[in-house]
């Protein structure tokens, strides 16, 4: 999805539920399985990848995914119909997620997490070149880490914000915090980032030594 | 100090959410301030690698076998907005509940139906009646009012034995003194 700056993506679009969308909901309320299933079959793709980022674990990030949907319909009452069903599935998707890590207490080490590192634009390295090459993987890997090894609070804004490219006021929406406390993380968790990685940031910077 | 201030507002830039003022306020920080100009240069390398993460690919057929694991969990599960519904042991916790305040309630009005009736002249009385009675029942004769101011005298004396307080007169009436003072002085004028 990108950087933040890109605007809050998925979420904005999901301000006005399309009609088909709505009469899926409101059958599902009614107790039609199927309709729920059709719901669940459009999204679970989106939240299982959202859950990922937080889980880095594939196997726990189906189970989460089977238990935000099993959740969500058990909860269908409270959902206001005037909502996105994405965004109020979102919502439990994450708030599911941040309690599983709470519980678990420590976080695994990830085990398929990949990135694409092809077009970082490095000054003072030609893109592409070997040096460069080695340097953006090192600091890709270094990063990674660093985002796991950031206090859940800082992390889950990390996430939604830099990741998932949301607003503040989403972020804040879908955390339950205000939008000054999103503002306060994301500042505490560029900081505590650029601490841990400031040799290899201050290499990259000046090129390879 | 002040570069603190100017660290979250670059944080808040990158994410769009700094103000024309503010904005403006930072570019002539940054002209000025090796220091913030070098950390907002790593927090854009920051930003730029953490935008380049993407989803993992999914081996084939893993969404569809979710897929299939959510269907069957929809039907042994709970029905659709069942999560509002009281389960069976929390209905039948309240039944318990009323049951027992049921039984309390016909136990306390057995007890106030069959408890043994007080007669009226074993009624707890107040002092002032009491005193009534008590003089009504003296009346004219004098050797019990004697009697009756014996025993009452005897009582003030014990008081006034049993009080370690010096103050202790301070708390008496007039008549109540005067009292003492026929009892000390065995009956004549001071």
């Amino acid at each position: 999805m990108g950087a933040s700056n890109e605007g809050s993506g998925d979420h904005e679009r999901e301000a006005g539920p399309d009609p088909s969308e709505r009469g899926l909901v409101a059958a599902a309320r009614n107790g039609s399985m199927e309709a729920f299933s059709t719901l669940a079959g459009l999204y679970q793709e989106r939240i299982y990848h959202t859950i990922l980022r937080f889980t880095r674990d594939p196997e726990d990030a189906g189970d989460l995914t089977q238990e935000t949907f099993m959740a969500a319909y058990r909860s269908l009452r409270s959902f206001r119909q005037g909502a996105g069903f994405y965004t109020w599935i979102y919502r439990i998707a994450v708030n599911s997620t941040m309690n599983f890590l709470k519980k678990k207490g420590r976080e695994k080490n990830r085990t398929e997490f990949r990135k694409d590192v092809d077009s970082i634009s490095v000054p003072g390295v030609p893109p592409g070149s070997p040096e460069g090459e080695s340097m953006r993987n090192e600091l890709g890997r270094k990063l990674e880490e660093a985002v796991d090894g950031l206090p859940l609070p800082f992390r889950s804004s990390f996430i939604l914000v830099v990741h998932e490219g949301m607003s503040h006021a989403d972020a804040a929406g879908v955390l339950g915090c205000s939008e000054n406390t999103v503002s306060w993380r994301m500042h505490k968790a560029r900081k505590l980032l650029q601490r841990k990685l400031k040799p290899y940031l201050d290499e990259v910077r000046h090129g390879v030594p | 100090m002040a570069c603190r201030k100017y660290e979250r507002w670059i944080s808040d830039d990158m994410d769009g959410r700094l103000s024309d003022k503010r904005r403006a306020a930072l570019r002539r920080h940054l002209e000025e301030c090796e220091g913030c100009r070098s950390y907002k240069e790593n927090l854009k390398i920051l930003q730029a690698e953490a935008g380049k993460f993407r989803e993992v690919a999914v081996r084939a057929g893993f969404m569809d076998a979710l897929g299939r694991r959510l269907e069957e969990g929809l039907r042994s599960g709970p029905a659709a907005g069942s999560a509002k519904t009281i389960p069976l042991a929390g209905r039948w916790k309240w039944v318990w509940a009323g049951a027992a305040v049921f039984v309390l309630a016909l136990a306390g009005g057995t007890i106030l139906l069959l408890r043994p009736k007080t007669p009226p002249d074993l009624w707890p009385v107040s002092y002032e009646e009491s005193l009534a009675r008590v003089l009504g029942e003296i009346g004219e004769d004098a050797d019990l009012a004697e009697s009756f101011d014996q025993v009452l005298q005897a009582s003030i004396g014990e008081t006034l034995l049993q009080a370690e307080n010096p103050t202790f007169w301070e708390g008496l009436g007039e008549d109540e003194i005067r009292l003492m003072e026929l009892d000390i002085t065995n009956g004549r004028e001071i």
